[in-house]
């Protein structure tokens, strides 16, 4: 128990305990007081927990080490460290949101103080999660997660939808934990052992690592939301409360991706066809991602695809970093996994400041459809500004932090067709031109969010918005966060650097990550910025001296122009959808009378998800036609079923008998 | 200098791909003739012969003054429409046909490597073999079945100069008689079938059957 | 080093300050071929003048990104101009990948633009909103199979380096990048909103894609957007003339002139193509482009599999 005394530790240790310490909080009768005092322990716990975080030889300037807490049940390498980073760094600002959004159900006569329970249960479970060791600890902590997120999910119980949604995730997540258990039961098989630390497989060894392999890629991947299998994000997202949305996209489909990063550290190195698999499975997740996301009209829905297009983007980096390993080169491996990894925390970031931002304004305006909501702007200006900030980051564009990771990944394919001469270059470009065609739809989609959501008009009449400081402070942070990544890269990228290459890379590593010149960026970026102040002040000048004023928008002569009249959401990427109109089933429904007195005109457009509608739900048809021939063996006398367990014994020591 | 007639081409392919009007496809079909001709005239700089020369000189002929002459005929004769009636989004066509051809010249590539042949040449003469195909299963009129027809043995055309430098003249003479025939053949046929029903249409022929 | 930014400074000042003239002179291209004396070349200076003594008028329902994206827009559109180089001069900001931040610091501009035009609340704007994101969507792909394809052949990544790797002693390699500099002029005819794909002197809103964004913007504001829209299409036309410098023999003289005759030239082929062509109708746009890309790809292929 000596490890357990050591100063790091014992910081570590005291974070969890406070953590834990917040239940007990609960006890207290009146609801807003429990609430407040068990966020507010929570919070403190979390602080600490991300103090002890930054102490960690990750973030110093000191070599890195793991440590070994619990006999090697909890390991502190690189890369748990720096995803339970990622975790309690966007813990803080959800729980800080969790204040304002939980007063609402009160109001209503919730029971929230389940939620909160189930709440810090799946909190502390992603933490313990990205840091187990041990596999059986490992898939523990993994259904303590998935099971109390459900349980949180379904706050508002009653409703149709949340059962249909959280029913999805519910399957799903049974089907990942089942692809799960054969992924650790195969590992312990070829290995002897239930610990990370000790599995190092080459791939060649035998027929049963590309298994393994697949077995990861698929359990982690469902989990991720990688394309084929990403069908319950868009169902689950939307109905979970906005709190829990946040918390999903931002941190618990990264999970998926520590999943995977894990795998290729047992399998270092993994053969080529891996990166190619990768590759070609997230450019398809990041285009169709963000394409069905400008189909959606429902808010939460839409940043569900994105996080699938992000999803995406963060795979193409591991295909390249996969590439590079097969290829023995260090050079390409540190872009690739460097922009995998920056992505992932800067997609937590900004992911879930968009979930909360919605979650704000869905609450005030009791819709989640954007064809309702519009001139926001007037109402809650921080909201719309850290909004803003949100959506150019998410689009990758500059100066904030999507595009540094972008660029990042950008870099990585102009050095894999570099090193890798060949036909590489070729394709190396179609994927370059893949992820800029991706730019480009998400630039579309979130000038369709902000502009429909905050600008022109009120289309839904508001009564009262209802921000509070808790709003604000959270959204806060999270926004200052993506400029503070954009504008002044260096350090996080060092700290992505330092995770690679102790634990990624083999031989040699490269620098390539730090030798981007990354002060160009603060420079350009700065001084974009104070341009841009400077020209403002300039123009409040002019704008004195020859006068400024408002006056009605030129409506082409006509008077009576209503907010209903301003452009909507489908008529906005209309254009767009009906390309690709038979891959995202984007209906539309045109009713126009032509009769002499016009009658009012209808219409009406909806996208479904190719996979969910084509793919699972005929097969659950299927399948449930299928257990409707074998209903007769469910009877309700127990007397059956204790025969049928005999049953079922008695073929499987058969079986083991005659397989010995 | 094939590469460019090549790139030219390929080219002509794409426009026939995107455009949505039954003149563009006789025009293209010119183009493509007159690259042909031009192609098969590149030995001969050289090397002068009398005899080399008959085959560009027939391609030109029929491939660039009578069949589009004919077809062209046969449009008006039939007051066929200006559109060719898409199946699918041209959209959608387009990437398709992008992918085949980034495919094919993937393909030609491999191959290039075990056999002795000319890379781009090659692939552009299968790419088009393939966008016949395409325009064949693709469009509803008939006529611009022909055209489709007649790029696809363009397109053999080009493949046969990539293959082997030199194919037996008469072999090529065969083929283009051959061609000739064959859109002759089509002709008298619409004309028969527009005798009998008032469209022109694939769809329409649906009804012949019995 | 000092030196170099020095020139660096005066190829951005020079971009700015002929960028208006430039425009000028496709428009009195336009004229005399279509048989009309028109406006002198330096028009455009004398509407920038008199858009900068007139009074600001916002619209009733914008916010502060009414307000900001001009602003936005010019100085992210000469942040893009910095990095381009002028004759053979090092631009002022290059360093290896600038090319990705080239393409995206346009897409910021982009995006405030159409936040602002979404702004307004109105139909008109959020119709040339709409056409705006949806073209350059598919204008973005021309950008990379062509830059970013020399990129790829070369190994770098900054658009001076790319630039200067253009060697013109390989037959296919020349047909390869005249056959790029044709999908960049494709993509700046989209980008920058002239004949095929926009008409930028039509008079119905319904029909405009650029024009229309900037409808309700006046004043200092539509000073901006203009002089930004005159310094987009400088941008493009350098992106276009930096492929026909003889890159093996570098004199500073001989770059002037290229760059000098290389505009004027581009002028002629701008006023001529926008004399022989009508504006495509909206819906083939996006194929328009699509043509542009698989030129593009095909040049790509092209060049890597000869031997």
């Amino acid at each position: 128990m000596n490890d357990l005394i050591d100063s790091h530790n014992v910081l570590f240790i005291a974070a969890f305990i406070i953590q834990l310490l917040s239940i007990v909080f609960l006890s207290i009768k009146n609801e807003r007081k429990a609430l407040f005092s068990t966020n507010i322990v929570l919070l403190i716990g979390l602080a600490f927990g991300l103090i002890s975080t930054l102490s960690s030889t990750l973030f110093t300037s000191a070599e890195i080490s793991s440590r070994n807490i619990f006999s090697n049940f909890i390991r502190l390498d690189g890369l748990s460290i720096y995803f339970l980073f990622i975790v309690q760094l966007v813990a803080i600002p959800i729980t800080i949101y969790n204040f304002s959004y939980l007063q609402h159900y009160i109001e209503q006569k919730r029971p929230i103080k389940n939620f909160i329970i189930f709440y810090l249960i799946l909190l502390i479970s992603t933490q313990f999660l990205v840091i187990a060791n041990q596999a059986i600890f490992f898939l523990i902590c993994w259904e303590a997660m998935t099971i109390s997120a459900y349980l949180a999910m379904v706050l508002e119980r009653e409703k149709e939808e949340v059962q249909r949604g959280s029913f999805y995730y519910f399957a799903t997540s049974h089907v990942i934990i089942f692809v799960l258990y054969i992924f650790f039961f195969l590992l312990h098989h070829l290995t002897g052992s239930w610990f990370f630390s000790d599995y190092h497989i080459l791939f060649s060894t035998g027929i049963v690592v590309p298994i393994i392999f697949i077995l990861s890629f698929i359990g982690f991947g469902i989990k991720a939301g990688f394309m084929p299998f990403h069908f319950w994000l868009p169902q689950a997202h939307p109905i979970a409360p906005s709190v829990l949305s946040a918390f999903f996209s931002g941190v618990m489909i990264k999970t998926g991706i520590y999943g995977i990063l894990r795998t290729f550290q047992f399998l270092n190195p993994v053969p080529e066809w891996c990166g190619w698999l990768m590759l070609c499975v997230s450019i398809i997740s990041a285009i169709f991602g963000v394409w069905y996301a400008l189909a959606q009209h429902d808010i939460k829905r839409l940043l569900a695809y994105h996080s699938v297009e992000n999803i995406g983007i963060i795979g193409i980096g591991i295909g390249i970093g996969f590439i590079g390993s097969a290829n023995n080169l260090p050079v390409v491996q540190v872009l690739g996994f460097g922009g995998a990894l920056l992505h992932t925390l800067n997609h937590a970031i900004f992911k879930s400041l968009l979930f909360i931002g919605s979650g704000v304004v869905c609450q005030n305006l009791e819709t989640r459809n954007i064809e309702l909501m519009g001139g926001l702007v007037h109402r809650a200006k921080y909201i719309a500004i850290f909004f803003l900030i949100g959506s150019v980051a998410i689009s990758g564009i500059p100066p904030f932090n999507g595009f540094i990771s972008e660029f990042i990944i950008y870099t990585g394919f102009f050095k894999t067709a570099n090193e890798l001469k060949n036909y590489y270059p070729i394709i190396m470009l179609m994927f370059v031109v893949g992820l800029a065609f991706v730019g480009g739809l998400a630039v579309a989609c979130f000038t369709k969010v902000n502009s429909i959501m905050f600008l022109g008009n009120e289309r839904k009449e508001v009564k009262h918005f209802h921000t509070s400081i808790y709003d604000n402070s959270s959204l806060g942070i999270l926004a200052l966060l993506c400029v503070v990544i954009g504008f002044y890269p260096q350090p996080f990228v060092g700290v992505v650097n330092k995770v690679i290459t102790n634990g990624f890379v083999k031989g040699n590593s490269s620098s390539a990550l730090i030798n981007i010149d990354w002060l160009y960026f603060t420079v350009i970026f700065s001084s974009i910025a104070l341009s841009v102040f400077v020209l403002y002040l300039i123009k409040i000048k002019l704008e004195k001296k020859y006068g400024r004023r408002t006056s009605p928008a030129w409506g082409c002569g006509y008077e009576n122009l209503n907010p209903r009249m301003q452009y909507t959401a489908s008529s906005f990427a209309d254009e767009l959808n009906t390309i690709p109109k038979s891959v995202l089933v984007y209906h539309k429904k045109v009713e126009i009378s032509e009769t002499a007195f016009p009658l009012p005109s209808k219409f009406e457009s909806h996208s479904k998800d190719f996979i969910d509608s084509k793919i699972i739900l005929p097969l659950f048809n299927f399948l449930k036609l299928l257990v409707g021939k074998i209903e007769f063996l469910s009877q309700t006398d127990v007397r059956y079923y204790i025969a049928f367990i005999l049953i079922i014994i008695t073929i499987y020591s058969l079986i083991a008998f005659l397989w010995v | 200098m094939e590469n460019v007639l090549s790139i030219l081409f390929c080219l002509s392919l794409f426009y026939v791909v995107v455009t949505s009007r039954v003149k563009a496809y006789v025009t293209v079909l010119r183009v493509q003739g007159i690259i042909l001709a031009i192609l098969l005239m590149i030995p001969f700089i050289y090397h002068f012969s009398i005899f080399g020369i008959i085959l560009p000189a027939t391609l030109l002929l029929v491939k660039v003054f009578l069949i589009p002459r004919y077809i062209n005929k046969v449009i008006l004769d039939l007051d066929i429409k200006r559109r060719i009636e898409p199946t699918i989004q041209q959209m959608v066509f387009l990437p398709i046909v992008i992918a085949s051809m980034i495919v094919i010249f993937l393909a030609s590539n491999i191959l290039s490597k075990s056999t002795e042949l000319n890379v781009i040449p090659f692939a552009s003469g299968f790419s088009a073999i393939v966008i016949g195909i395409y325009i064949i299963m693709f469009r509803k009129k008939l006529i611009v079945h022909v055209c489709g027809f007649l790029i696809l043995e363009n397109g053999i055309f080009l493949f046969g100069t990539a293959v082997a430098s030199e194919l037996p003249m008469m072999i090529e003479l065969g083929t283009l008689l051959d061609v000739f025939v064959v859109v002759f053949l089509m002709g008298i046929a619409l004309n028969r079938i527009s005798n009998t029903f008032e469209g022109f249409e694939i769809t329409d022929l649906g009804r012949l059957k019995d | 080093m000092g030196i170099e930014i020095l020139q660096g400074i005066i190829s951005i000042i020079v971009i700015l300050g002929v960028a208006p003239m430039f425009a000028g002179m496709v428009n009195k291209q336009k004229a005399i071929l279509t048989g009309r004396i028109g406006a002198p070349i330096w028009q455009p200076y004398y509407d920038l003048r008199r858009l900068f003594k007139k009074e600001t008028i916002n619209a009733a329902s914008s916010s502060f990104i009414s307000r900001i994206s001009p602003i936005l827009n010019l100085v992210t559109l000469i942040t893009a101009a910095a990095m381009l180089p002028v004759g053979f001069w090092k631009p002022l900001i290059s360093f290896n990948g600038d090319i990705i931040l080239f393409a995206y610091i346009l897409g910021l501009a982009r995006f405030f633009q159409i936040l602002a035009a979404m702004d307004i609340g109105s139909s008109f704007e959020g119709m040339g909103a709409a056409r705006e994101a949806t073209f350059a969507l598919f204008a973005e792909p021309i950008f990379f199979f062509t830059i970013g394809s020399i990129s790829f052949i070369s190994g770098l990544t900054s658009l001076y380096d790319i630039y200067h790797s253009i060697q013109l002693t390989n037959i296919s390699y020349e047909v390869f990048i005249v056959i790029c500099s044709i999908s960049v002029f494709m993509l700046a005819v989209t980008e920058c909103s002239r004949m095929p794909v926009d008409d930028p002197n039509t008079h119905l809103e319904l029909t405009m894609i650029h024009e229309v964004m900037i409808l309700d913007n006046s004043g200092f504001d539509l000073f901006l957007y203009q002089y930004s829209s005159y310094i987009k299409l400088f941008i493009y036309a350098v992106l276009e003339i930096s492929f026909f410098y003889p890159f093996s023999k570098q004199s500073y003289l001989l770059g002037i002139i290229i760059f000098i005759s290389g505009s004027v030239g581009l002028t002629f082929v701008l006023g001529i193509v926008e004399t022989i062509t009508s504006r495509y109708r909206m819906k083939n746009i996006p194929q328009y482009l699509l043509f542009a890309t698989a030129i593009g790809i095909l040049n790509l292929l092209i060049y890597t599999f000869t031997k």
